[in-house]
């Protein structure tokens, strides 16, 4: 995009601010490069020594384990050397800071290289990495156009639309389902089904990749019209319409659930396409790498004479595709009409729409395309994996590494991007697998799929907006050279035609003379309009002197009657949602509501009642604290944070780990005191979060929150280090830790609360745990809400407000950000140990961040945010849903149960929509391969996961504010003389 | 506007309640726990489909006497969820719960069932930490330790006349099990160890089939589900691996082929799997039943069939006493469909060995058997 050039823009603020930075005092006072200098270089000394010597601070503080030490250690050293790279970025000239930039993906993965190798070299271990090119090469673009197949779409949502698009996984699994729709219809299956006869048949799969196009193009239009267009319309934030259209992607998956099941199909366009002799064959060389053994091999060996890698012809296929779509829409949005029109929205909407381009329909041609190329990629993904509904979400959070890499909104960034990311991923493999080898972690390879994120972590951390930025200012540079080189040749072109013309001053004086003389009557006439308009000004000002003043009396009383009604409004008590007496009653009665729900609730006897109770209480404080952590740093401070999992899984983990006794890899802590070092940890982690994410833009920011929580669940997978509860260190997972009290209250108050409660045998466990989660609550609600009322609350506010001005008015942004940050942290983290002594255990999975993140998040938003009432609403909301739904669930199983006739009800239009309804569109092949002996039967829970995005997207259409909305904070009108008012309003 | 929000609610609490107050005449409920979300949702079909044949059986069984109901709930394969799950069917009144599948469902539903007096009898948990979890002897499980199961890998693959086997395995409990337990009991070389995480769009088989056959391996040993499993398979024959395969039985199973577009790929494999007990009525009667029902491939379908028929058994056996006991006398030397049974006093079974099956061109037979005692032997 060519944006013109401001060079006055550029220079205009940089003297003064030179001024106020200079004359430093002391040492502290000189420019924060040079602390960062030292410090960076005293990491990498620290580090290496210890690496190398079993020296230095790590070593000598003797708090960790050796096990602890091993892993710090490389990680200091590569802190250490992304600041240092990150000083050298800040301070190089600018002419070379965007090559630097552009060339930062290579210096981070040798600075990787570089720390594999000290830590090998010092801890004595040896390391072969083999690289195969072929299979790197090409699993690479494998991986690069999977993650594309996600990331054209939402890149080109966020450049036109400006919101994260959550529901594009969905797009391209509907894509996927179209293409077996296609493949069961009568008309297709026999190609599908004909036996193998050594000819590749082009004709299911050109139909389901045109037809998924169009079907799923026609489909993001539908819901851009349905959905989106509202937001647009009452101007929503994009963070209203990122959650909105995570709703849409709960729908979308809800419904693909019930129709087509939770189990795996496989499109086959052709037999012929699948054999495993359908490959084409590359030679492959294969490059061996050996890590930690500087003496005795080389460092690198080439051998030619390994197999060829197959590459087979639905993936040759696949990347054609998906690069040929990506290239077909650059030349869109660069060459016609539309891509212009569409460049000029994503720039400026208002300024589009006042040169005439209709902005609504850009809009739907945008969600048309991005959907379309989503449902595109779905059809030839399907030749390849197998499908079901749960392949889009693998595919999505990679999607966001590589549009945040690729800076978001650029199409050329995610190409680029998603090279970067699926060679990674493809060369990460081999790495992880040797290093893995070397140092008794066999599971490491599983690592490999968050690659792209701590890639993408530390990328940013170097380049806070992303690598698409920096090319996007070389490429400015470029044109700019160019067009002043060019300029300069025009010049002297244009001077040297110019010269024979110059001779002829027989012709310009003429010419010369008529400017003059044009340029004096500008003058008359300018002059003359000047007193057209002053005297036009003053006749009017006499006018309104002399309005008859029967006029003026009659606009007198209108003024005195609204004043009137203005008074008797004032002394109604205006109860509303939005005052804190309206709010207040509206919590009450929504709080009693849903406790006469939990109290209507099914049980059979008193004690599974009693049970009952005490976990949806329980469950409510973790929820209720995870909401709070959340409602603090998007609610409140304005950064949307999407790693709540992160701090709560935190919390979770370390209380594990330290208090699982010694004998089963423990640290047999005390829970107490586990806790307490839990919450220390997180709210250090999250005050230092602040730091290198302080600069990220919002999106970016939640990219890397939700990253965080990604590589939190793979490292319960797969680090040993993360795993306790058994004498095994194979065995994931982390159980057997003591819970708090649990003896004394087994002992004592069990019984006596039993008899109280009338169970006629001692109170469960989780009865105590209900009183603990519900004090929690409370006490963190009671100081968090004296903390936001104190000046500090007040500070935060004006952050999210608006940035600029507060750090204006002399607030250190950074400072307060991480002090919010790490009080969020820390209660995530009371949040986690609750949860950890719920379960009982952990495992990688309660921290799901598509399940566990954004319901978290619906609270939040259905709640209301910056309002804690409506937090604690909308976790008792989203917990009551649970249960309804897993009594309609559960009532399917018994007559004898509530909701039976219901369900039955419900099975039976769902079989008439599927069978009589749908069946004018697919076959009955396709209803039978999902069900069995063609019975349709509705999936409730996936009934449940559709209610629960209607749910999330009505609330949001109807009211962007949720239930309880935020009580807005002003100071109170004095109470001025209506006159006052009158004359103010007649003057206008 | 916040009135009408306020009416909806007030009247949608009368219609509950009005609905609740409805219910007709009792019968004995089993409760099932099911991950039909979640990263094995995929396996749902098939353990729901076991389910309703086994249920069909026992109301056969005890004609007359017992009328049965499951009740299906779903505990995803996360624990939260399966708690949850697990307090709603408490809550109506469920006698035995079947299940749950993910480790981490079955951990969480237990301290929720044990409180409430239920037994749980999983059909397939295989963590070690259930062994000793604190569940007051109310868990079971059908599904042998995976630690045992890696011994007769190891035995298996030393008969092959392996000498450098490649082990490919899944991140997840069952799949790092088997994979760190074969490891740590293979004395031999072991030329190349990688892990995956088995959800599609996470893995790339073609790179893990060049990683065996660039590493120069002679064998693959395969802890896998059966979808990722096939894929694997297939992506070694299309790297042009003529290596032994091993694998466990995640894809011991004749209908495994089901998972293939290209079905010749498996010729050769080699797999193990819970050994069936001496007459295996039980399990030819459940695989005809459940081909009957049109059910869908899966793993762990004979071991859903066993939980839900010993539970069947348990509560006929003693109506009203402790279940716990009930359970733990039906469940010694129980003749079930996915082997003979004994539950040790942790609610582990005790296997019987494995069997040893092979697939010969597309054809599965299961020639050979391993014990614990007698090692490998030809049945």
């Amino acid at each position: 995009m060519a944006r013109p050039y401001h060079p006055k823009r550029e220079v205009s603020f940089g003297p003064s601010r030179l001024v106020l930075n200079t004359a430093p005092r002391h040492w502290l006072a000189r420019p924060g490069w040079l602390r960062a200098l030292v410090l960076a270089l005293f990491l990498l000394v620290d580090g290496y020594i210890g690496l190398i010597h079993g020296l230095g601070t790590i070593v000598w503080s003797g708090l960790f384990t050796s096990q602890l030490e091993w892993l710090l250690l490389p990680i200091e050293v590569m802190v250490g050397a992304l600041l240092l790279l990150r000083i050298i970025l800040s301070q190089v000239r600018a002419s070379w800071k965007s090559t630097l930039i552009v060339l930062t993906p290579i210096l981070v993965v040798l600075i990787s290289f570089v720390v594999l190798e000290l830590l090998l070299t010092g801890s004595g271990r040896k390391a072969t990495i083999k690289f195969n090119l072929s299979s790197v090469g090409l699993s690479g673009l494998y991986w690069s156009a999977a993650y594309l197949s996600v990331a054209v779409g939402l890149t080109l949502t966020y450049k036109v639309q400006r919101f994260a698009n959550f529901a594009q996984a969905e797009m391209v699994l509907f894509g996927s389902y179209i293409a077996l729709l296609l493949m069961w219809s009568n008309r297709f299956f026999p190609i599908s089904d004909s036996p193998s006869d050594g000819i590749l048949n082009w004709e299911l799969l050109l139909w389901a990749g045109v037809s998924a196009f169009v079907i799923t193009g026609a489909l993001g239009f539908a819901i851009d019209r349905v959905v989106y267009k509202r937001f647009r319309a009452k101007m929503g934030t994009p963070q209203v319409m990122m959650i909105a259209s995570l709703g849409v992607s709960m729908i979308l998956r809800g419904l693909l659930y019930m129709r087509f099941g939770a189990g795996t199909f496989r499109f086959v366009p052709d037999r012929d396409w699948r054999l495993t002799t359908s490959t084409i064959k590359f030679p492959a060389e294969q490059v061996t790498l050996h890590l930690g053994d500087a003496g005795n091999q080389p460092l690198m060996e080439m051998a030619t004479s390994v197999s060829p890698y197959a590459f087979a012809y639905s993936k040759f296929t696949f990347v054609i595709g998906m690069f040929a779509i990506a290239i077909l829409l650059l030349f869109l949005l660069h060459r016609t009409r539309f891509g212009r029109q569409m460049r000029a929205v994503a720039d400026n909407p208002d300024l589009a729409a006042s040169s005439g381009i209709h902005v609504e329909r850009v809009h739907g041609g945008t969600a048309f395309l991005s959907s379309g190329i989503a449902g595109f990629a779905g059809a030839l993904i399907a030749a390849i994996l197998p499908i079901n509904p749960e392949l889009g979400l693998s595919l999505l959070l990679p999607a966001f590494a590589v549009i945040v890499l690729g800076t978001i909104g650029s199409v050329p960034g995610a190409i680029i991007g998603a090279l970067i990311v699926g060679l990674l991923r493809a060369a990460s493999e081999p790495v992880l697998i040797g290093v893995g080898d070397a140092l008794d972690r066999p599971s490491a390879s599983g690592f490999a799929q968050v690659v792209p994120f701590v890639f993408l972590v530390g990328l940013l951390l170097l380049a806070p907006r992303g690598i698409g930025f920096a090319l996007q200012n070389w490429n400015i540079d470029r044109i700019k050279k160019q067009r002043l080189s060019r300029q300069n040749a025009h010049y002297a072109s244009r001077v040297k035609l110019l010269i024979p013309i110059g001779r002829l001053p027989v012709v310009t004086a003429p010419l010369r003379g008529f400017f003059e003389r044009a340029n004096h009557r500008r003058e008359i006439i300018l002059d003359w309009l000047t007193n057209a308009l002053s005297l036009f000004w003053a006749a009017r000002i006499n006018y309104l002197a002399k309005l008859p003043s029967k006029a003026k009396v009659l606009s007198n009383r209108i003024v005195e009657t609204r004043n009137l009604s203005h008074i008797r409004h004032r002394h109604l008590p205006r109860i509303d949602r939005e005052t804190e007496r309206g709010s207040w009653i509206l919590f009450a009665i929504l709080f009693l509501v849903l406790a006469a729900i939990v109290f209507m609730l099914p049980s059979v006897s008193s004690l599974t009642k009693t049970l009952q109770v005490a976990r949806i209480v329980t469950l409510v404080g973790i929820f209720g604290l995870a909401s709070f952590s959340l409602n603090l740093h998007t609610g409140i401070t304005g950064m949307t944070n999407f790693g709540v999992i992160f701090f709560v899984g935190i919390g979770a983990v370390v209380v594990g780990l330290l208090s699982t006794p010694v004998a089963l890899n423990g640290y047999g802590w005390s829970p107490w005191t586990a806790t307490l070092i839990a919450v220390g940890i997180s709210a250090t982690l999250g005050w230092l979060l602040a730091y290198p994410t302080a600069r990220l833009r919002m999106d970016y920011f939640a990219i890397v929150t939700i990253s965080l929580g990604e590589m939190l669940r793979i490292s319960l997978q797969a680090e040993p280090l993360m795993r306790a509860g058994s004498t095994l260190t194979s065995a994931i997972g982390i159980s057997q830790y003591p819970r708090p009290l649990e003896s004394w209250w087994e002992n004592g108050p069990a019984h006596r609360i039993g008899d109280l409660l009338g169970l006629h045998v001692a109170a469960p466990y989780v009865v105590l745990l209900a009183m603990l989660a519900a004090t929690t609550l409370i006490a963190v609600w009671f100081l968090l809400n004296t903390l936001l009322a104190s000046p500090w609350g007040r500070i935060l506010r004006s952050i999210r407000e608006d940035e600029v001005v507060s750090q204006h008015h002399g607030h250190n942004i950074l400072i307060h950000k991480a002090a919010s940050l790490a009080l969020g942290a820390a209660i995530a983290a009371l949040a986690g140990a609750l949860w950890a002594w719920l379960n009982t255990s952990i495992w990688p999975d309660f921290m799901n961040p598509v399940r566990t993140t954004f319901l978290i998040w619906a609270a939040f938003i259905v709640g209301g945010r910056g309002n804690n009432r409506g937090m604690i609403i909308g976790a008792f909301l989203i917990v009551i849903v649970e249960f309804i739904f897993n009594v309609l669930v559960v009532s399917r199983g018994s007559s004898s149960l509530p909701f039976h006739g219901l369900t039955s009800l419900m099975d039976s239009i769902f079989s008439w929509l599927v069978t009589s309804i749908g069946g004018l569109v697919w076959s009955i092949r396709s209803i039978e391969a999902v069900f069995p002996n063609g019975d349709v039967e509705l999936s409730l829970t996936h009934l449940k996961l559709a209610l629960i995005g209607m749910v999330i997207v009505g609330g949001l259409v109807s009211s962007s504010k949720g239930l309880l909305p935020e009580i807005p904070r002003r100071p109170k009108h004095p109470p001025g003389p209506p006159e006052d008012t009158s004359e103010r309003k007649e003057a206008a | 506007m916040k009135l009408r929000g306020l009416f909806g609610l007030l009247v949608m609490t009368v219609a509950v309640s009005l609905l609740m107050a409805c219910g007709g005449a009792s019968s004995v409920k089993i409760g099932m726990l099911s991950p039909q979300t979640g990263p094995i949702a995929q396996f749902a079909p098939g353990f729901a489909s076991a389910g309703s044949v086994g249920l069909a059986s026992i109301n056969e069984v005890y004609d007359g006497n017992f009328e049965f109901e499951l009740i299906t709930a779903d505990s995803g394969c996360d624990s939260t969820t399966a708690a949850t799950a697990a307090q709603t069917l408490i809550d109506s009144g469920v006698l035995v719960i079947v299940g749950a599948a993910c480790s981490g469902a079955s951990t969480a539903a237990i301290a929720v069932a044990a409180p409430a007096g239920v037994p749980m009898i999983s059909y397939a948990s295989t963590a070690p930490a259930l062994t000793t979890a604190d569940d007051n002897g109310y868990f079971f499980r059908i599904v042998p330790s995976d630690a045992q199961q890696a011994v007769a890998l190891t035995d298996v693959a030393s008969a092959a006349g392996v000498k450098n086997p490649a082990v490919l395995y899944m991140t997840n409990d069952y799949g790092a099990g088997l994979g760190d337990n074969f490891i740590s009991n293979w004395s031999g070389e072991i030329c190349t160890k990688a892990a995956y995480d088995p959800a599609e769009g996470k893995y790339d088989a073609s790179a893990l089939a060049q990683a065996v056959v660039s590493g120069g391996c002679d064998s693959v040993l395969l802890m896998s589900y059966s979808t990722d499993g096939a894929s694997i398979v297939e992506a070694l024959s299309a790297q042009g691996f003529e290596g032994v395969m091993i694998g466990a039985d995640g894809i011991a199973d004749a209908n495994f082929t089901g998972d293939f577009t290209d079905a010749s790929a498996v010729d050769g494999l080699i797999a193990t799997r819970p050994r069936p007990g001496k007459d295996s009525v039980a399990k030819s009667k459940f695989e005809s039943a459940y081909a009957a029902a049109d059910g869908k491939d899966g793993i762990y379908t004979h071991e859903t069939y066993d939980a839900i028929k010993i539970a069947a058994a348990a509560i006929a056996s003693d109506p009203d006493g402790d279940l716990r006991v009930a359970v733990a006398k039906i469940g010694t030397n129980y003749d079930g469909a996915s082997g003979n049974h004994t539950f040790d006093a942790n609610g582990d079974v005790i296997g019987t060995g494995y069997e040893v099956c092979q697939f010969t061109g597309t054809n599965f037979s299961c020639p050979r058997v391993w014990s614990a005692d007698g090692g490998l032997a030809t049945k």
